[in-house]
């Protein structure tokens, strides 16, 4: 029998796809900012900081380089993201299967080993691999629809989320909005704001095809406000 | 079986990323660690099980006549047996139990059942646990992954199968289920919980919900699991992993922050299985251990085919002189601690340390029991690359549902300090797979 899903563990699941989906996209983003740093430009991850909304507490693009990555007392670093998805898996284990929760265990060792020695980024590849075998591993493994479509609204809001901070083309932002938030959302009524749903897709919309417009705050806004278990 | 044994790092890192763990309370603060695991497996011929098997089915149906008896008519009492005394004042026993009889009439769902094998070649029953026996998920999941790490052991040893586990569970939980289109819960006190690997696998392994207390709300008589929406699924089942006094503040402990207020008034009126029973904990006192054997002969007119570890209870003046007199040789355990806590070994003792425990004993007879030092057989392990020989036990797992099965396999725990009786995992012990050998 398909059980219905309590709000803690839908809350759980909206999480635990935004987090993966946040540690895959902010490896990859990141990986940018700190190559500029090769070539001396000293604050290019201030940018980065300010695009992510995230505090710039670093001493310089060095100190950045390890501890964005690798301090777990920082809540924004990707370190302390992956604890976050890996809290979330934990209590979903009979949900998402222990073979989907063994690939963030196997991130959460590579994370562990790369901190020790403060590892160069590309060490932390293996880390990207695992968030999207675990994706892989859920769409083999989760049957039940509704678990299934929390968890992708999350990844795909987060992915949305990023993508607008850092000024990813609007195209872009609209394809992740109609291929797979707008589908989700509707499929979830009674844990989704429908109305902020479909404000969300009038202004990406309206922003498809350019990249200037001051409703940037709203959007996220919309995004970040309309799941709500 | 080197084999296996050269594989033991892969299998150790399989472990790891299954986060085969169980959590520990140290200074206050709550730490998950690995559950060290020993590649050299516990074989036991079919023939040594068989005669194991039919002796756990014996003792497990008399325990849940007795729990039937001492909860309802008292006849065991009524006739001698048992002194009253012992059930009374036992911590376990719970007079909210009081002719309530679950569905099925099963009080044991699942016990963990302590033996050892001594020296001599006979196994004893050191403990009976019939609350919430843990630890059947190690050498469950630890099948699965040498099965796959070295396929050639299995092979070439003709092992008997054990991962029917999570199938016996499900068929007892649905077998006790009073409610139709009702689900399976286990109730889990949440995550920092000693034990909570076991409580998500077994979820997942039995297609049971993994539900908080917050999921769960008593309405109208009925037990009910919150979903999202306003939607809610009648529960009928639930395997609870919450001790009696945690259960339900409204009844037992009003501070419980982790239990279901009135779920026990849905269990007394029929329409919840509650997995084990509340209020089991009077059978497996340590106290009212001494009387098992007897409880065979009392409720199924047999003679007991396992037999405990020769035991004293000081609470009789003959055995508290006998007691008193040979404390150097006696294990003392304290009826209310478990876990491997409360067990004194006296030979280690000082004078001093003696009287305190000798003083204790005729201050409290009832408190204790008092056993010879079982010598059992000590098990190979690797430790640091060398094979070398420590003491272990077998929790065996029986399951009683439509009928009384044992799983064919078990828990060996093993001490890591030479010479020590103390397995526990708790105290740094580790575990094995155990191996029923099918043509042996």
């Amino acid at each position: 029998m398909n059980t219905t899903v309590s709000k803690a563990k839908a809350d759980r699941l909206y999480w635990l796809g935004r987090y993966v989906e946040r540690v895959f996209i902010s490896l990859n983003a990141v990986k940018k900012y700190i190559d500029y740093d090769i070539d001396g430009s000293e604050d290019a991850y201030k940018v980065y900081c300010q695009r992510v909304c995230i505090p710039d507490s670093y001493n310089g693009a060095k100190d950045f380089a390890v501890k964005y990555l690798y301090d777990k007392t920082n809540p924004y670093s990707v370190y302390s993201m992956l604890v976050r998805a890996f809290d979330n898996g934990i209590e979903l284990r009979d949900d998402i299967t222990s073979e989907s929760l063994s690939y963030i265990h196997l991130a959460l060792d590579v994370m562990e080993k790369c901190s020790l020695t403060n590892a160069g980024i590309s060490l932390l590849q293996p880390v990207c691999d695992y968030m999207l075998s675990f994706w892989g591993s859920i769409d083999e493994t989760v049957v039940e629809i509704l678990k299934m479509n929390i968890l992708r609204l999350g990844r795909r809001l987060e992915s949305l989320d990023l993508n607008v901070r850092l000024l990813a083309n609007w195209d872009k932002i609209n394809e992740i909005l109609k291929g797979g938030v707008l589908t989700n959302a509707r499929m979830l009524t009674s844990v989704t704001d429908m109305l902020k749903t479909e404000r969300l897709r009038t202004l990406i919309e309206h922003r498809s095809g350019k990249n200037n417009g001051s409703d940037t705050a709203e959007i996220l806004d919309c995004i970040n406000t309309l799941f709500n278990a | 079986m080197d084999a296996l044994i050269t594989q033991r790092d892969s299998v150790n890192e399989w472990m790891s990323r299954y986060g085969v763990r169980f959590g520990i309370y140290k200074n206050g603060t709550f730490k998950e660690q690995i559950f060290p695991f020993d590649p050299i497996p516990r074989k036991i011929s079919a023939r040594e099980w068989k005669m194991l098997e039919k002796g756990l089915i014996q003792r497990v149906d008399a325990l849940n006549a007795f729990l039937k008896d001492i909860y309802g008519k008292k006849q065991i009492i009524k006739d001698g047996v048992l002194p009253e005394d012992f059930v009374y004042s036992s911590s376990g026993y719970l007079p909210f139990c009081e002719v309530i009889v679950p569905p099925k009439n099963v009080w044991a769902h699942i016990a963990g059942i302590d033996l050892v094998n001594g020296k001599d070649g006979n196994w004893y029953i050191l403990e009976d646990n019939l609350r919430i026996p843990s630890g059947a998920s190690y050498p469950l999941i630890a099948r699965e992954i040498t099965r796959s790490v070295s396929p050639v052991t299995f092979e070439n040893n003709t092992v008997s199968d054990n991962r029917n586990y999570a199938k016996l569970l499900r068929q007892m939980l649905d077998y006790v289920n009073p409610l139709d289109d009702s689900i399976n819960v286990i109730l889990t006190p949440g995550r920092y919980n000693s034990a909570y690997f076991e409580h998500s696998y077994f979820a997942e392994k039995t297609g049971a919900v993994l539900a908080e207390n917050r999921d769960l709300r008593v309405e109208n008589g009925i037990l009910y699991y919150l979903g999202i929406g306003g939607k809610k699924q009648p529960v009928g089942t639930v395997y609870r992993r919450i001790s009696d006094e945690y259960l339900d503040p409204e009844i037992f402990n009003s501070d419980s922050l982790i239990g279901v207020p009135n779920i026990m008034q849905v269990y007394k009126n029929g329409s919840l299985a509650l997995v084990n029973a509340p209020g089991n904990g009077i059978a497996d006192d340590k106290g009212i251990y001494y009387f098992v054997p007897k409880m065979v002969k009392y409720y199924l007119d047999e003679d007991p085919i396992l037999q405990n570890a020769p035991t004293f209870l000081p609470f009789y003046p003959d055995d508290r002189k006998y007691v008193l007199e040979h404390l150097q040789n006696l294990v003392i355990k304290d009826v209310a601690e478990a876990g491997g806590y409360g067990v004194i070994f006296c030979g280690n003792l000082s004078q001093e340390k003696l009287k305190e425990i000798h003083d204790l004993i005729v201050k409290e007879p009832r408190r204790w029991i008092a056993q010879h030092v079982v010598d059992f057989k000590d098990l190979p392990i690797i430790e640091d690359g060398k094979i070398v020989e420590r003491k272990a036990d077998l929790r065996a797992y029986v399951v009683t549902g439509s009928e009384t099965k044992v799983w064919k396999c078990g828990l060996t725990r093993f001490s890591r300090t030479p010479g020590s009786f103390i397995v526990n995992s708790s105290q740094g012990g580790g575990f094995k797979d155990t191996w029923v050998i099918d043509n042996a």
